[in-house]
């Protein structure tokens, strides 16, 4: 050990668990980023193949950028890596957010032992920055592959005019743009979480009572809602930025969702639908991992509830409340944005190009979209409720 | 010069601590007992400046601790005060060796090997180097955190039942270590204690109840 910051490689191996979430998520970003990207130079690499033979003339990559086509690719692009990059930063700035959460003890141990704000807070990103050593090599990786793949899928499946796609093309483009986003979505998704964890206060070491130092400002408003339930969204709303971040990353998913679809309208559809996959898959992988954080973080709170005689079914409905809550602020705030952004690249792409196509209201989309993340919510909810209700009440509460 | 603190009073609803006011010259080894709730760990945690006075004045070494700014105060804390808690708090991922030179590595300085070295012979701990505290009983990770404590060389101790969660040879022992640590580097150590028979090897005893603080004196040996 030469430096404090050492124990950033040493914890990170021991709570390899905790992290194996968030660390998908960036690989997550950075493999659709690498994907999209690396998929846009290939079609125009094609484009230039294809001119270049019609025209017996050079044309370069910038010859295209111009055309109306290239506009389009490197537009999608563009509005892709922004929202991947909000969403990654909002899945996972809630999970780093969770973890500090639960680990306010260590960090008031920290303190007390002589770590000061900014050494803490440094600690926090470095180690959010640490997880991107392998997740970033993984990301490029997979992008490459798959999109390896999908050029194989377009030029032997679809054939058509995707002949001439190369095969085994390498995108610089799309390697850099898939590094840029790992790193600036774990930068920016740490911010927050690192201002929070140099706030905690040394005395939390000392009292060794981490749960009383947090203090409460509302009492639960039971209203027609049974007290279990009542608790659930009480404890969903307790925490503000906690809130926005769960719904916000719900929103997001959904937004990528319906963005994505209009793509459906345009010429790749293939690409499109193997990236819906993916969100979907993501998306679940994030509410689970968002819910699961929730209830570890209160272990001790459940604990308490199951010894004055909470029973499992209604610790069930208590976690199912929080959950559905997030899911129910995402699904409102997710629809209204996807749907104006969807409308707004809808008018761009495609409105543009064929005058004769009109803007229909995506009804279903929104409806499998809706039923899709509830699922995902009671999906999510099974596994750390049954935990809960098999854990023993004194295991809970003597934990420190 | 003597470290002195100067004390005055500390009100939130309840006045937790009503001007006290004492001071402990260095190298001293002082006992502080009293009730549960009655202010002791909120006193000793003003001294080690966790936290702030309402108003009144803590001085370490002629220094007003409370009129530094906080990131001053961290190094400061970091340099001159040294922590050991009921809960021993050490880093569970760390080995001994890693957890007793870590306060060290924050401070951007070098282990000093060979006091080290020392170090975890007088702690009993030089076989034990390169376990995880998960691997050591609890006097053993106690005594990990005393030598934690004791590499930064602090010139004031402060202890919050360091016995709380030990039995009794385990607890005469961690005394007994940190009564040496303090004769051999003058070191001052304030400790809280319940126990009766801790309190009477100190240098001093005072006792807090309802905030008040009295000197009840040298114990009578």
């Amino acid at each position: 050990m030469r430096s404090y910051l050492s124990l950033i490689p040493i914890s990170a191996r021991v709570r390899r668990r905790q992290n194996r979430m968030t660390i998908l998520c960036i690989i997550f970003a950075v493999f659709l980023v690498t994907a999209v990207f690396s998929m846009a130079e290939m079609v125009m690499r094609m484009e230039v193949e294809r001119l270049k033979e019609k025209h017996e003339q050079e044309f370069t990559i910038q010859a295209i950028l111009d055309t109306n086509m290239g506009q389009n690719l490197f537009l999608i692009a563009g509005v892709l890596f922004v929202l991947i990059l909000i969403a990654g930063v909002l899945m996972i700035s809630g999970s780093i957010n969770s973890t500090v959460a639960q680990r306010t003890k260590f960090f008031g141990m920290m303190r007390c032992i002589g770590m000061s704000h900014r050494q803490l807070a440094r600690f926090v990103k470095l180690e959010a920055l640490n997880w991107c050593k392998t997740a970033v090599p993984a990301g490029v990786v997979l992008g490459i592959g798959s999109t390896w793949i999908l050029c194989a899928i377009l030029r032997f499946v679809v054939r058509e005019e995707y002949t001439t796609i190369p095969l085994f093309g390498i995108s610089l483009i799309g390697i850099v743009s898939g590094i840029v986003m790992g790193v600036a979505t774990v930068l920016l998704a740490a911010r927050s979480p690192a201002k929070r964890a140099a706030r905690v206060s040394p005395l939390l070491a000392v009292s060794g009572n981490s749960e009383e130092a947090k203090r409460v400002y509302r009492g639960v408003r039971t209203g027609f809602l049974s007290i279990d339930a009542a608790l659930g969204v009480h404890h969903a709303k307790e925490d503000r930025k906690n809130l926005f971040l769960m719904a916000g990353s719900f929103a997001l998913s959904i937004i990528l969702f319906l963005t994505f679809t209009v793509l459906l309208d345009l010429a790749f559809v293939s690409c499109v639908y193997g990236f819906l996959v993916i969100i979907a898959l993501v998306s679940i992988l994030n509410i689970m991992n968002s819910i699961s954080l929730s209830v570890s973080g209160r272990m001790r709170q459940y604990g308490a509830m199951r010894a004055v005689g909470m029973e499992g079914r209604q610790i069930t409905k208590m976690i199912s409340a929080e959950a559905v809550t997030y899911a129910l602020s995402g699904c409102v705030t997710g629809c209204i944005l996807g749907l104006a952004i969807g409308r707004v690249l809808y008018n761009i792409l495609i409105e543009g190009r064929f005058p004769y196509a009109a803007w229909t209201f995506p009804g279903t989309q929104l409806l499998i979209v809706m039923v899709y993340v509830l699922a995902a919510t009671f999906a999510a909810v099974h596994a750390p409720s049954r935990r809960m209700r098999n854990m023993a009440v004194t295991e809970t509460t003597n934990e420190l | 010069m003597s470290p002195s603190k100067t004390y005055g009073s500390g009100e939130t609803t309840v006045q937790a601590l009503k001007n006290v006011s004492f001071s402990v010259p260095k190298g001293e080894y002082v006992a502080i007992v009293g009730e549960s709730g009655s202010g002791k760990s909120t006193l000793l945690n003003m001294i080690g400046a966790l936290d702030n006075p309402t108003s009144g004045n803590v001085l370490i070494d002629g220094r007003d601790i409370f009129a530094m700014k906080e990131n001053r105060l961290t190094i400061f804390r970091r340099r001159n005060i040294g922590f050991i808690f009921q809960a021993f708090n050490l880093i569970p991922e760390l080995t001994v060796e890693q957890n007793i030179i870590f306060p060290v590595l924050l401070d951007y300085q070098k282990p000093d090997r060979k006091y080290l070295e020392e170090l975890l012979e007088v702690l009993n701990l030089k076989e034990r180097r390169s376990h995880l505290p998960s691997q050591l009983s609890g006097g053993q990770q106690q005594r990990v955190a005393i030598g934690r404590v004791l590499l930064t060389r602090p010139s004031l101790i402060l202890a919050d039942e360091p016995t709380g969660n030990l039995d009794t040879q385990n607890s005469s022992e961690v005394i007994a270590l940190l009564k040496n640590a303090s004769k051999r580097y003058a070191q001052t150590i304030i400790m809280i204690t319940h126990s009766q028979s801790i309190a009477q090897t100190a240098d001093r005893v005072l006792q807090v109840s309802d905030g008040v603080l009295t000197d009840l004196g040298r114990c009578a040996e």
